[in-house]
Order: structure tokens, then sequence, then C-alpha cells
């Protein structure tokens, strides 16, 4: 009998990792240990700025300005004044404000307090900040939170849900307090603030950053981005989101300068524009999206020289168009990370000469931080296997705030990825990436954008990825819809390898490729670019052209707000035409009824449409039920557009029917041809 | 309408009406019609479209002839064509994922078991089953080489019909058995349970094990308990509730529960023939499949093993299926070698 085969000899299975792999992937990669003030919080890296450059110029507002002096002691009074009312360690206040030099002086007050900020954006909704201040006195035993606000927004805030402070209107009982600092309250260990995300059941989940991880996240962009140089920065971005934190803080440790901006809630675009006409800022934190608003404007004399972009995937033709635009030397950085992690952790500065793919790399981990692409069971994936995102380091969050069940869900412990028998503390990112055979990380959408279609696990960001590789498209987004509802179906979450359809019992999973294009572009164009690396399941359904896509506040793509693709906004195939003969007619409305869908055309491909396996066994019964004929499924196989199975259809018809015998009597004649 | 514009099923069901028959030899049309019927513009019609006509007829013929367990996922191709066995439930789009990763130049058939279409009975023994499939291949594409392919309890069908072909004296260049299931001959019933126990065991051991803590381990464990006895009170109730038959699904399950009798009787004999059995994964080895046992019957049979996260029961459909395809390429390269 012969022997079974060693694994060696016998397989060509997929690697999980070699030594190699390993020591290059897992290890190397991430020797990241790096030295930063982890005693210290970062009021204290603001203090020693402020006796550092005193007369310097902090912030700036127009034509209002404070020097580091200014800020530091209008700051004091803050601190003092919520002392008063007793904010203090294990406080939380809520700052909801609109941009300008207060609500810097209100977050420094806050933190030099001890007590946590929790930045509000201006333009939230009533309804969301009430579920925001009960969340946070649930969190801290009923107390109700301070909410510090202004007059023009006060009326937004229930007084029953918070304390509230109106800093304009109370502004000369912040004037008499003391400008000398208090006794330091903040520790390395405790919180410095809260932002809240939205969460995937839609009730927003706060991320609990402390001290040292902002203060190693703040020491190491202002290592990697300022180089000990004071550049001026813009404020401009919503406060709530965690890109604006490297704008806050940045600056005020190395003798940098805020310019503040204050645009229209909602018109932030507008506000990207008035910063690069205004030539007052050296560097600017910013999403694609707000860069990809700036690409056009006249850059020829602006006096930016760098770049950090941040939130979403950033294309290398975007960025590639900037450096060309700007006559002098520019420094673009690809900066990735999520709020658990502390605004960015990781890093990579574009190189025009090298970065050739269609998306700017996201690069190698930042100062302390592990980047660990894992697969089942926590183990390191090998090149070209797709894994989820994983982060370790000091730049990790405490948690969701009051949310255990869910802080234990995506922060877990596990055996080190680079090996040995200790824990390590990892986020689970829900990002999906993989090691590309280059030793480069690629990244590669979201895990809850993994859907089912047709019975085959799709990952939404590789569809994406994809399509912008398209020459003329900039910007897209793919979604699973249920045709029987036709609207965005909810992402579910999914694991790495597990994934349920999005669709509800009632309808049958359906992409839809939403695009923007520089030149019109046809199904044809895109389906065929599409197929070339894509598996057919992955190919979408319908493609609707929009002008522009939505964005949310934070200048990310607003899926919700997506247009439910109909007949009006559907692209047309190409060679869309209507079904002619009877049969075909017949055949389309039986299709269309099997399907849920509107109308199909002579050319359409059953499989195309979403025909698969329970969906095929329907249509043949049906068929023979309507035809009266033995249709069979291989028919479907052979002949799977609608004309072509019509015309079959026609020639089984005609065979069972052409054998009768003559119905007339009388003389015949017979020709050849 | 004008007769130039009509599609041809509709000109020659228009001739139809008038008793004009018409038919194909060879490549000549010829036309038997009540002497008068033939007017100028059939004339014209059917010289002018002659080959148009001659096309629809001959694709007519060939449906009337049509063999209904060959379905085609990839007809087209230069290598030796597959025809494979679906597991119990006799889906052919088993094989879909697998068909495409074998490209362009493979051409790949599912084979319908009777029973699959809802008109059919579904057959009762592995034989018969392979004894239909071996005529329809016949018929289909009367001379080999063949490659025969089962998944699952398929796997048993595949086996049978490349023996019953080999006998008949065509050339079956190899079986290539996905996850094979062997026959359960001796401890039927236990062995079975045993084997759906241990994944079910193992399936949830691995899921307490991603859990981080032990009150997470025990929130998931009261959880599932929680579903599973959720499900059966519905259960219970909806027995009370009339069922609305569905036929497809009831087709399916009628074919699905003759298909495991019928692979539970069977007894492989010895084949001789190249046998190449594709696992999963090494540890499929040591599974309820008994895959070892196949070397009973094929004493020279070649293993093949997946990736060591590959599922029986997904290897065959994306991503899983790429790897297997590399293993199947692999697997005939050494055939041609």
């Amino acid at each position: 009998m012969n022997e079974v085969l060693p694994i060696a000899a016998g397989s060509t299975a997929v690697p999980l990792l070699k030594d190699a792999d390993h020591q290059a992937l897992v290890v190397e990669y991430n020797a990241t240990v790096a030295s930063y003030p982890s005693d210290r919080t970062i009021i204290d890296l603001f203090r020693e700025q402020v006796t550092r450059s005193p007369d310097a110029e902090a912030i700036r507002f127009g034509t209002a300005t404070l020097t580091y002096r200014q800020l530091d002691e209008r700051s004091n009074q803050m601190a003092a004044l919520l002392s008063s009312t007793g904010m203090g360690p294990g406080r939380i206040a809520v700052v909801f404000m609109t941009h300008s030099i207060e609500v810097v002086v209100a977050i420094l007050g806050v933190l030099k307090s001890g007590a946590a900020y929790v930045p509000v954006d201006a333009a939230t909704p009533e309804g969301r900040i009430a579920i925001i201040l009960k969340d946070i006195s649930n969190g801290t035993d009923g107390r109700a939170p301070v909410v510090i606000t202004q007059t023009g927004l006060q009326s937004v805030i229930s007084p029953s849900l918070a304390d509230i402070v109106v800093l304009d209107a109370d502004f000369s009982s912040i004037l008499n307090q003391p400008v000398s600092a208090g006794p330091p309250a903040a520790t390395p260990d405790g919180t410095a603030y809260i932002i809240f995300t939205s969460g995937s059941t839609g009730t927003p989940k706060g991320v609990e950053i402390a001290h040292r991880s902002l203060v190693n996240y703040i020491w190491w962009a202002a290592g990697v981005y300022c180089s000990g140089e004071g550049l001026a920065w813009p404020l401009f971005s919503s406060l709530a989101f965690d890109l604006t934190v490297t704008t806050l803080f940045t600056p005020l440790i190395i003798g940098g300068r805020i310019v503040v901006y204050l645009g229209d809630p909602g018109m932030q675009s507008m506000v990207v524009l008035k910063i690069i006409d205004d030539n007052a800022v050296d560097i600017i934190k910013l999403t694609p999206a707000h860069l990809a608003m700036v690409r056009d404007r006249d850059l020829s004399s602006t006096r930016l020289r760098k770049f950090i972009v941040g939130g979403e995937d950033f294309k290398t033709e975007l960025a590639r168009d900037i450096t060309k635009a700007i006559p002098h030397p520019v420094e673009i950085y690809n900066e990735y990370g999520p709020t658990e992690a502390t605004v960015g952790c990781m890093i990579h500065r574009f190189d025009i000469d090298r970065d050739l793919a269609a998306s700017v790399p996201i690069g190698i981990p930042a100062a302390n931080t592990g980047i660990y692409v894992l697969g089942e069971a926590y183990q390191p994936t090998g090149p070209g296997v797709i894994g989820e995102m994983f982060i370790a380091g000091d730049g990790l969050a405490k948690g969701y705030f009051n949310r255990p069940d869910l802080t234990d869900e995506r922060f877990r412990m596990a055996t080190d990825p680079q090996g040995g028998f200790s824990n390590l503390r990892l986020y689970k990112t829900g990002d999906l990436a993989r090691w590309n055979s280059k030793g480069s990380l690629e990244f590669l959408g979201r895990a809850d954008h993994q859907v089912k279609v047709g019975g085959a696990r799709v990952e939404l960001g590789e569809i994406e990825a994809r399509l912008l590789k398209h020459p003329h498209v900039p910007e897209c987004a793919v979604v699973a819809i249920s045709t029987s509802v036709a609207k965005p179906a909810t992402q579910t979450a999914a694991q790495i390898g597990h994934s349920e359809s999005p669709a509800p019992q009632d309808g049958i999973a359906r992409l839809v490729a939403y695009y923007v294009s520089s030149k019109p572009l046809t199904v044809a164009d895109l389906r065929a670019h599409l197929a070339e690396e894509l598996l057919e399941s992955m190919i979408p359904t319908y493609y609707v052209p929009l002008e522009r896509m939505p964005l949310t506040s934070n200048g990310k793509i607003d899926r919700a707000a997506l247009p439910e693709p109909t007949a009006d906004n559907i692209q047309p195939t190409q060679d869309f035409t209507a079904p002619s003969t009877e049969t075909e007619k017949t055949l389309a409305a039986l299709w269309c009824d099997l399907l849920k869908i509107e109308s199909i055309g002579r050319h359409d491909n059953f499989f195309d449409l979403g025909g698969e396996s329970l969906l095929v066994m329907r249509a043949v019964s049906r068929m023979r039920k309507t035809f009266d004929l033995d249709v069979q499924l291989r028919n479907l196989f052979e002949r799977p557009t609608l004309a072509g199975l019509a015309e079959m259809i026609d020639g089984m018809r005609w065979a069972a029917n052409s054998g009768g015998t003559s119905l007339s009597e009388g003389p015949r004649e017979e020709i050849e041809l | 309408m004008s007769l130039r514009a009509i599609p041809v099923a509709e000109l020659l069901a228009t001739l139809a009406a008038r008793d004009i028959k018409v038919w194909a030899d060879d490549d000549r049309l010829r036309c038997n019609a009540p002497a008068g019927a033939l007017t100028a513009e059939f004339r014209e019609q059917l010289r002018d479209r002659k080959d148009e006509i001659l096309d629809f007829l001959s694709m007519a013929a060939t449906v009337a002839r049509q063999q209904p367990a060959i379905v085609p996922l990839q007809s087209q191709g230069t290598r030796t064509p597959i025809f494979a066995v679906p597991g119990h439930v006799g889906a052919p789009f088993t094989f879909s994922d697998l068909s495409k990763h074998l490209g362009d130049d493979q051409p790949f058939y599912a084979l319908q078991p009777s029973g699959y279409d809802g008109q059919s009975e579904p057959m009762e023994r592995v034989e018969d089953i392979a004894e239909y499939f071996a005529r329809q291949i016949v018929e289909y594409q009367p001379a080999g080489p063949y490659i025969i392919a089962g998944y699952c309890s398929g796997a048993s069908t595949a086996f049978e019909l490349a023996k019953i072909l080999g006998q008949r004296g065509a050339e079956v260049r190899c079986v290539v058995l996905f996850g094979p299931l062997y026959p359960p001959t001796n401890e039927k019933l236990p062995r079975l349970a045993y084997f759906s126990a241990r994944s079910h065991v193992e399936a949830i051991a691995r899921e307490i094990a991603k859990r981080p803590t032990f009150a997470a381990r025990l929130r998931y464990v009261s959880g599932r308990l929680g579903n599973r006895l959720r499900d059966l009170v519905i259960r219970f109730r909806e027995r009370k509730q009339p069922v609305v038959a569905d036929p497809v699904l009831e087709s399916r399950a009628r074919l699905k529960s003759t298909a495991m009798a019928a692979f539970r009787r069977y007894i492989p004999m010895p084949y001789s023939g190249r046998v190449c059995i594709v696992l999963p994964n090494t540890d499929w080895l040591r599974s309820g499949a008994a895959a070892r046992r196949w070397l009973r019957v094929a004493p020279h049979a070649d293993f093949y093993f997946g990736p060591a996260n590959c599922r029986a029961a997904s290897m065959l459909e994306d991503p899983e299926a790429s790897a297997i395809a590399e293993l199947y390429r692999k697997a005939t390269k050494k055939l041609n070698d």
C-alpha cells in the first residue's frame, strides 16, 4: 500500500508564513521602538514650549492673535473656572463650539483641569448630541457632563442633560480667574479626550485616548512633519474628527502657529479653498476628498510645503497632480490610522518616481506601533493572503467609553505575533490588508464591507480598488443592495473567512458601483476593466455615474447618502436592446419577475443579472411550465443571454412541432435549395 | 410585418401554419408544400435566408437530442475534458469557481443527477447513477479520453463511473476525487454521527478559542445555547403551521436523502486506473471522511492537500478554489509527464 505523501511533497498549500517572511513582515517591519516623554502629558509639553517661546504667536483667527504666554494664561483661567465647578481627573467636558481661538483655549483648559474633553462638531444634530450626553452621564454614575459652548449653539443643548458653560457669555467670569498655572492635574494614564465615532448599531461609540497615547503620537508627528520647524497649520476640519488632533496639538509643542478657519457647517470644502487662497499656512492635514478640491486651484505661488493626507484611500494620481502643480519641493504624507490607535499609526511619504500603483501606500508603522496582518487564530498571514489588520503599541485607546463589551470585542489579548509566549493587546481594525510580493502592505477596504453575493464572498474594497485603477475613475463606492428593497444593504460585520449575506431573506443581493468619471464611460468599458482582475461574482450588476460622491462632514464618502439605484439613474448597458420576439418578451417578463429587475435587454446574461443556484432551478422550472417544453439546466449555461435562450426555446418548439403529418390533402410540391 | 424582418423561428412558424414543411438535408434546405402554397415571397425568403435557416434547424435538432445530465460550465478548450459529479445535493454549480480557475482551455462539464430537475426521479444506487452518467457522456462525446471527477459523496459515483467507462473501452485518463467521503460500509451510522459531532465540536472550540476572556467565552457558549433553544421553539411552533411547499426545495430534499442512502449502500471495488485524491487539508486525513480507505480500492492513488485553513465544505468555492485548481493542475501535469 502506498504511503500518503508528506505535505511538502504532495501539496501546494498556501503557506501561513515562512521564517524569512516572518522575520521581515512581522519582526523587522515592527521594529519601531522610539523614546518619547511617556511620563508627561500633552499639557506638560505645551508648557515647556511656552517657556521656550512665550512671545511667539501661537494662534491666529483673522486679525486676532494670542502668543504662547497669552494662550497659556487664558487656558489657565479656563482651567481654574472649570476646577471651581468640580471638574478634574475622571470628569468629562464636552466642547461644542465653532472653530475659534476660544475653542483651543477651552480644550487646553479642560486638559489642564485634569478632565477629558469630548469634541462635538458644531453641526451635530440635537438628537445625536443628546445620545452622547446621556452616554457620558451613564458612564459617570449619572453625573451630568459639562458642556462648553457658545451663545449661538447653546439652544441645541438640553439643560436637563448637562451643566452648560457658555464661553462667550461667561467670559467675564473667566477673566476673573488667576492667570497662573494651577497644580498639575492631568496624568499620563488619565484620559485626554474621547472622540465619538459612528457605531455599526447606529449608536455613537466614544473612543477613550490617554495622555500617554496622545503624547506618543504628537511627539512622533512633530518629529516627522515639522523636523523642529515652527510651521503654520490651518485649523479647519471638524474637531470631532481625530484627524484634527494633529493640527490642534503638534504646532503647540514645537513653537508653530495655529491659523483658525471658520466654515459654514457642512461646507468645509469651501474652507479648504479659502485656506489655499489665503496662503497663510505651511502645512495642512486633510482628507483625499478635500485635497482633490485643491487640485484645480492655482498653486504656483502657494507657501504650502507639506500635506498630510488621511482618512481614506489616497490615489497616486492625486498626489502626482499636487506635486506637479507646486513649483517648489513638497512633502506629501499618507497617514493611516483609526481613532482607536490615536489618529495615525502608519506613514508613507509619497515619492513621485517610485509610487506607481493606483493608491499611495500606507507605508510603515509609526513610533512604538505594531502592525500585523492576521488570519484566523491570530496567525500572521503570508504574502498574497488577505487578512485583517491588527494594531498594537502605545497608541492604542483605553477602550470604548462605557462599552466594556465592545472594548472586549475589538481590543483583544493574543499571543504576540512576533513570537514568544507573552500576550499582546491588539486592536482589531476591521480593515483588510495583504502583503504584496514586494513586501508592501496593500489596504483592501473594510472587513465589514465583505458581503455575500450570489453565494460568493465578495470584498467591496477589492472591487473599489480595481475600479479606481481605471484611468478615468477618480472616485467610486461599491455597495451591495437587496433588489426587493433597492436600498444599500446594511453591511454586516464579518470575520475573515466568515460572512453573511447582506441581503434580507426576501431579496437578492446585487452589487452597485457608484462612480465619478473624468469622461463618459460605458458599462462595457467598466465591466471589461473590472473583469481583467476580478472574478465574475465581483463584477457589479448596476453602474450609477455621479457628478460627485456624497461626503460626510469628515470628508469621507457618505455611503448612507448614496442615491438609491433606480431605472432613472442606473446607467444602461451600451448595447441594450429591448426584447423583440414573443418568446424574448415572455422570457424577459419571467426573468424580471424571478430576478426582481425592472427591465432586461436581449443581450443581458442571466448569471450577470444575479441568477445563481436556486434561482437557476426556479427559472428552469418556470420556463418549462410557461413554454411547455423540456427546458434543461444546461440550456441556460449554453445560452445564458435572453436572446440566445429565447432562440433555443424557439428551436425546441420547432423540433417538437415539426414532425406532424400534413394537414392538407391534394397535390404537393417539393423544392431543394 | 414583412417576412424579411421577422426572425427565422417566426418565418418557419408562418410556413408551418400553411402546412409548408422545411427540413435540412446535409447542407441543403428542402421544402415540401401544398401546390401553390410556396409564394414567390416565401421562395425568396427561403433562398436568401438559407444559411440562417439551416443554422436554426441544426440547433433545434441538437437541442432535441440533448443529454440533460451534461451541464457545460466551460465547453471550449483543447485539454482533456473533465466530467464532474457533484456532492449529494447534486448541484452542478458546485464546480463553477473551480472551472473558472482552470481557465478557458479546460472543458469542464458538471454532471446533473436524475432527480435534480424535479421532473425525473432520483436513482437509488450509485451504480445506476454512474451508468446513467456513462451513457450520457458517451452520447455527448463518444470517444475519450475523459477525466472523471467527483466531490464529497459524489466521489463514489465518479469512482464507479470511471470503472464503467473503462470496462467499455473508453480511455479515462484520471479520476480526481475532491474531498471524497469513503462510503461508510461497516460503521454506517456511528461513524457518520461521530464525524458530524466532531466537526461541530471543532467549530465550537475554534470559536471559543478566538474569545479573549473567560467571560467572552461564556457569553459565546450561552449565546449559542440560547440560539439553539430559540430555534427549537420556532421549529416546534412551525410544526403546527401549514407549510407551503416549494417544489424546487422539495425535489432537492428528495434527491439529497436518496443520494445519501445510495452512497451508504455503495461498496467500491478495486480500480486500477489513475486516481488523484485532493483533500482540503492534511487534517482531513484524520477526519471521519476516512480518506485513507480509498487506498484499499485504489492502492496507487496520489494524495494532494490544500491550504491549512481550507475547509471541505468550501474547498471548491472562492477563495479556496484557486488553490484547489492549482492542485488539479499539478496532479494532471504528472499525468502528462
